[in-house]
């Protein structure tokens, strides 16, 4: 009964996708009220089934393997075997809460904000569907080729919706962008899935976890093997150096960015390193990797994000940022701390990505921070809502991310091997973090500018520009109840849901979130880690936490005064900027440098293989090749006579000539 | 002791079903006044039906009791769906026929694809005023001659069933007798085939004088017994090679193959589809089973000519085919290649490195590339009919030619569907069924150790794809040289629907269930003798 209940609740979504997807391609738009009951109703209901299931099978589901659910074989071929089976134990029913849970949400949310985009409406919807099928693939699935199977369908939903406005350039580009990038990490998890087969001879979980129970590979390997998994995890959750495609993938719709870019599937990576436990925590070298590429991330991208203009990039930053701060979290063996941040910033990011979606919406898609201001006065709800985000990820005690960050920054701090300059790195970030947050709320919601007056100077000129307009955009378009009701909730989740891992300084027992995960997953992160990291004792704990509750108010101040006191709103005019913010603000030059480092040579190498190897060499040789068949081809059709005696003959001669082989050969 | 026994009427009983049919035609059209032809059609039907259910789901012991009374008990008619398992053999009339799994296996292909074949005609006939009871009761002996064929145990109920089977032949191959190139096709094929059968018998002739006995099974005791002696084993090799060449030729084996394209071009192209789908498949059982049983004395000679006659079919065939302008001809040709491929399991008898096992694998898959290939050319030849049937001019048969074909997707559909679906699996493209009777017979090369031929029929596989291709792709992309005419539906007959529609089902599908009918295939071959 449970294991139908859970097959059912995966494969609802997929009901709304078949749904909403073909009736897409209807030329006339079917009725929204159907799209959305299919559509949000699937996810809606598969949500609840995870709630009742986790309440009615809690004891099966918090056991070691949990509840298994076998739905169909897929490959059966030599050793290989892979089936559509399911695994829900406390890793997945946490990640499956998080999944449907916000992703119900954020159906509703985008009920009214694409409301105006009707043709497109049901073709939204089924690839957010899609998306949820996938994700729980990736999330349930009992396997790692049914992982990989949920990672690349998520991918293509990411690239399906972030050029969801395929007739504009940039976003048909930077879908393409995202997809090539995830390929290249793609092909290390590939080659990692390929060896940890070669040398467990399976890819099923709990059997993977039975062989590392039972022997141990060599540590080298085990490192080979975590760092080619870790690779797809830098292209699947943006990680230096391939997080370059989440900025250009704010192209997609904010719901999207919610959703795929900031509350799951960039998540993927964190999911699939606790997953695979066994691999990473016996790779202590490739776990040191881990750790200072997520700290290098997350002080690289709260760099960039300190100027950027554009409210979704400075949250997309932002996102890559804290993906950063999880990876640093997972590296030095903190899977708890990691997973704990994970689950906060579902929370607050989703509520900025969506705040920020009903700013734009109210102000008719505009996204220029530098055009906003003064919105408070106009959308109380929805600004109380970002100070309340923005506290949370700033790290200002008493809402989630406070606790969660602390945790990382803490566990960062005792590591052995650099923890120092990973603290350093981490701490930094919170400054920077604390400040571009803050930044972005003053210049959105306070200064003296006034939003609405800008737009309206915005439309007049666009008037005398083409003499014609649309009267309509003269006021704030009006937010329903549809869009703020999932604000208020990821509101109030933010705010509470920091309390699952209160530190060890205030209760004196190890957070609760970590002891649920040091029991659930397949072996213990924290004993295992615990040679990894110094002991620390109470005194100092607390001063590092007052060390980072004071930057963020550092950061809180310093925004308040350069944007609300000196009113200092960013220039448009490179010339007038400085030449570190010039740097910031354009990225650190990154996609140039790859473009002339990477893109470029290859592009050359393409078009010599296409126009020396290819035409001059392949295709020559082809086309003799096939010329010369059919040569070959008109004189054997030269024995067709269509004279019977010449028939006759063959077979009279054909004989004679069998018959002398057979004698030849007799003895 | 009667003349006749209950098992001999048992183990002939598809055929005699097909004979019986074929006799109730002739009597009622001799006898009632007001007689039509159309119930030659439902006679035939219903004969051929009958006993491809029966070689489907063959006959229990209860079934068989109740017919011919106390005299069956103890017996059963095993079918391809139920029974093989038993190993059961029916040997009847002294020993000339047998019924076993193998003989079993190749009845139901046999039958299977003469009813497909079947269902296309009337609508044909009807269409060049020669819709007459006779070409059903040829038809019928037609069948009943290849169900002796398969089910002989004897050189002498070889030579019987094959002219049982040909001379019927000879007269469909010419039914269209206003129309000169069929005429001429028939004098042809009657020619060739006299001038082949010849050998068979000479070659008969000399084994018995080499073994003292027309009896297969015997003549294999003899074999695996005392062993040939050194001065006769001339005699017996030259015996063997001359019935070998006989039934080569009726496989379309290089240099044999002479009849192939101008018979297959000339004759009606329904009578072509019995000629491609049922003989071959009925003649490759024989030719298979001959190197089995007889094959043994000869050795390594044997295993080089058959390789050499594999391998030239299979590039004469395919460099042939490349350059014809007729899609018949260009069928034709291909046909002499996958004959090619065919033969190239035919030297797996002699290898034995891996013993007995290999041996039913390679039979199994021979049956299944042989019925996957018949089923595919009752298909290709059976829409070609009715294209012919479309485009003719002047009440004139015409070929099909690639130019021709432009343009079909637009102007009729669903054959340029079922033409091109036929041409891929030809071609070895899965899911359908020529790609998995490739994989199958290249497994049992690979397994044989037979890395040479393998390797020819990959690259034949290869040369093939691009005559396979331009059919496909004149049906579907090419269409500068548009046709403006209506569209039109190719099968104007509910029977040839039926037939066009399962067979298009079965190409896409068996090779699901491929495993299925291997396993059976090989099981079925266990059971030679």
């Amino acid at each position: 009964m449970s294991e139908a209940l859970l097959i059912t609740a995966i494969w609802l979504p997929f009901i709304g996708f078949l749904f909403n997807g073909l009736f897409s391609l209807k030329k006339e738009p079917i009725s929204q009220k159907a799209v959305i009951l299919f559509g949000v109703g699937s996810v809606l209901l598969s949500f609840i089934i995870f709630v009742i299931l986790t309440i009615s099978e809690n004891a099966i589901i918090m056991s070691k393997t949990g509840l298994g659910a076998h739905f169909f074989t897929w490959i059966d071929v030599g050793h290989l075997k892979s089936d559509f089976a399911y695994k829900l134990d406390g890793l997945s029913v946490f990640m499956a809460w998080i999944v449907t849970g916000i992703g119900m949400l954020i159906h509703i949310y985008s009920t009214g904000y694409m409301e105006e985009e009707k043709p497109h409406f049901a073709r939204f919807f089924a690839y957010l569907n899609l998306f949820i099928f996938a994700m729980l693939h990736l999330v349930l699935g009992d396997s790692l080729p049914l992982l990989f199977l949920g990672w690349e369908g998520v991918g293509l939903c990411s690239y399906l919706l972030i050029g969801f406005d395929y007739d504009k350039d940039f976003a048909a580009e930077a879908g393409k962008k995202a997809f090539i990038t995830n390929r290249i990490g793609d092909a290390g998890f590939l080659i990692g899935m390929f060896l940890l087969f070669q040398h467990t001879g399976t890819l099923n979980y709990d059997i993977m976890n039975k062989f590392f129970s039972e022997n141990s590979l060599d540590t080298s390997l085990l490192n080979l093997i975590a760092i080619c998994l870790f690779i797809g995890a830098m292209g699947k959750s943006a990680q230096f150096p391939l997080y370059v495609w989440l900025p250009d993938a704010m192209a997609g719709p904010t719901p999207v960015s919610a959703l795929i870019h900031a509350a799951t599937m960039v998540t993927a990576g964190v999911f699939m390193i606790a997953r695979l436990a066994p691999v990473f925590l016996g790779a202590p070298e490739a776990s040191t990797f881990i750790a200072f590429v997520g700290g290098f991330t997350a002080l690289l991208s709260a760099l960039i994000a300190l100027t950027q203009t554009d409210i979704k990039k400075v949250l997309a930053y932002s996102t890559v940022s804290q993906l950063g701060y999880m990876f640093m979290a997972m590296g030095v063996g903190a899977y708890g701390a990691g997973l704990f941040h994970l689950m906060t910033h579902a929370f607050f990011k989703a509520l900025l990505f969506l705040g920020s979606g009903a700013v734009i919406i109210a102000l008719h898609h505009e996204q220029d921070m530098r055009r906003m201001g003064g919105l408070y006065k106009h959308i109380k709800l929805v600004a109380i809502l970002f100070w309340i985000a923005a506290i949370a990820i700033s790290g200002i005690p008493g809402l989630s991310g406070f606790f969660s960050k602390d945790m990382i920054l803490e566990m960062a701090f005792t590591y052995k091997y650099g923890g120092s300059i990973l603290f350093l790195m981490g701490f930094l970030t919170a400054i920077l973090t604390s400040f571009y947050i803050f930044r972005l709320i003053f210049l959105t919601f306070h200064t003296s500018g006034d939003a609405v007056k800008k737009m309206k100077e915005a439309i007049h000129h666009h008037h005398d520009e083409h003499g014609h307009g649309h009267g309509h955009h003269e006021t704030l378009h009006p937010l329903r109840w549809n869009i703020l009701g999932p604000l208020v909730i990821l509101g109030v989740l933010s705010v509470f849901g920091g309390y699952v891992g209160l530190p060890h300084v205030i209760t004196h027992q190890t957070p609760g979130i970590v002891q649920y995960f040091d029991k659930v997953l397949a072996v213990p992160p924290t004993e295992l880690s615990k040679s990894w990291h110094n002991h620390i004792d109470g005194g100092l704990a607390y001063s590092l936490m007052f060390g980072s509750i004071l930057v963020a108010f550092i950061g809180l101040l310093f925004a308040w005064f350069r944007y609300e006191k000196q009113n200092n709103i960013p220039s448009e005019d490179s010339k007038k900027r400085s030449f570190f913010v010039n740097l910031s603000f354009n990225k650190f030059f990154v996609d140039e440098i790859y473009e002339i480092f990477l893109l470029k040579p290859i592009k050359k190498l393409a078009v010599f293989s296409y126009k020396v190897i290819d035409d001059k060499i392949i295709d020559a040789f082809v086309d003799a090749l096939g010329k010369n068949t059919l040569k070959i081809g008109s004189v054997f059709r030269k024995m067709q006579t269509g004279i019977t005696a010449h028939y006759a003959f063959y077979i009279a001669a054909g004989t004679l000539l069998l018959t002398v082989i057979i004698y030849g050969g007799i003895k | 002791m009667s003349f006749f026994q209950v098992t001999d009427i048992i183990a002939i009983f598809p055929h005699l079903i097909l004979v019986s049919g074929a006799l109730i035609i002739l009597i009622l059209q001799i006898s009632l006044p007001r007689y039509r032809t159309e119930s030659a059609f439902i006679i035939s039907i219903i004969a051929v039906t009958i006993s491809t259910l029966i070689s489907i789901f063959g006959l229990s012991s209860e079934a068989l009791v109740s017919i011919f009374g106390q005299g069956a008990s103890g017996l059963t008619y095993s079918g391809f769906l139920i029974g093989f398992d038993k190993l059961s053999k029916i040997s009847a009339f002294s020993g000339h026929t047998i019924w076993n799994a193998y003989s079993g296996l190749y009845v139901f292909g046999i039958l299977s694809c003469l009813l497909l074949t079947l269902l296309f005609t009337p609508k044909i006939l009807k269409d060049i005023n020669l819709n007459l009871s006779e070409a059903y009761q040829m038809i019928l002996y037609t069948g009943a001659g290849l169900l002796f064929f398969v089910t002989a145990n004897n050189l002498i109920m070889i030579f019987i069933g094959l002219e049982l089977a040909s001379l019927p032949l000879f007269v469909l191959a010419a039914w269209d007798r206003k129309n000169k190139s069929a005429n001429e096709a028939g004098m042809k094929y009657f020619l060739l085939g006299v001038f082949s059968v010849a050998f068979l018998l000479l070659g008969s002739a000399l084994l018995y004088g080499a073994s003292g006995s027309m009896n297969l099974l015997d003549i294999n005791g003899l074999i695996e017994g005392t062993g040939i002696s050194t001065d006769m084993k001339r005699l017996y090799s030259a015996g063997l090679i001359l019935v070998l060449v006989g039934i080569g030729f009726k496989v379309a084996l290089f240099p044999f193959h002479g009849w192939v394209a101008d018979v297959y071009e000339g004759s009606l192209t329904i009578v072509t589809a019995f000629m491609a789908g049922l003989v071959k498949i009925a003649s490759v059982s024989v030719f298979y089973k001959l190197m089995i049983l007889l094959g043994k004395p000869m050795g390594e000679p044997i295993m080089l000519t058959i390789i050499i006659l594999s391998v030239l079919s299979m590039f004469y065939g395919n460099f042939t085919a490349l350059v014809q302008t007729n899609i018949k001809r260009m069928f034709a040709f291909s046909s002499i290649s996958h004959a090619g491929y065919m033969a190239a399991l035919f030297v797996i008898p002699n290898t034995s490195r891996t013993g007995y096992l290999i041996h039913a694998e390679a039979s199994g898959s021979l049956f299944f590339y042989a019925w996957g290939y018949a089923l595919g050319s009752i298909l290709v030849f059976g829409v070609i009919a009715y294209l012919e049937n479309i485009t003719k001019k002047n009440n004139d048969r015409v070929q099909i030619t690639f130019e021709d074909l432009k343009g079909l997707s637009k102007r009729n559909p669903i054959s340029a569907f079922l033409l091109s679906m036929g041409s891929l699996s030809f071609a070895g493209i899965p899911p359908l069924v020529g790609f998995y009777g490739k994989f199958y017979l290249l497994r049992v090369l690979f397994k044989e150790n037979e890395i040479f031929l393998a390797l020819m029929v990959t690259i034949n596989s290869l040369i093939g794809v691009y005559y396979y291709a331009r059919v496909v792709f004149n049906c579907y992309w090419d269409f500068e040289d548009e046709k403006s005419e209506e569209k039109s539906f190719a099968f104007k007959s509910v029977s040839a629907w039926i037939s066009g529609i399962s067979l298009g089902i079965l190409i896409l599908i068996i090779g699901i269930f491929s495993d299925f009918i291997v396993e059976r295939a090989m099981f079925a071959s266990l059971n030679f003798r």
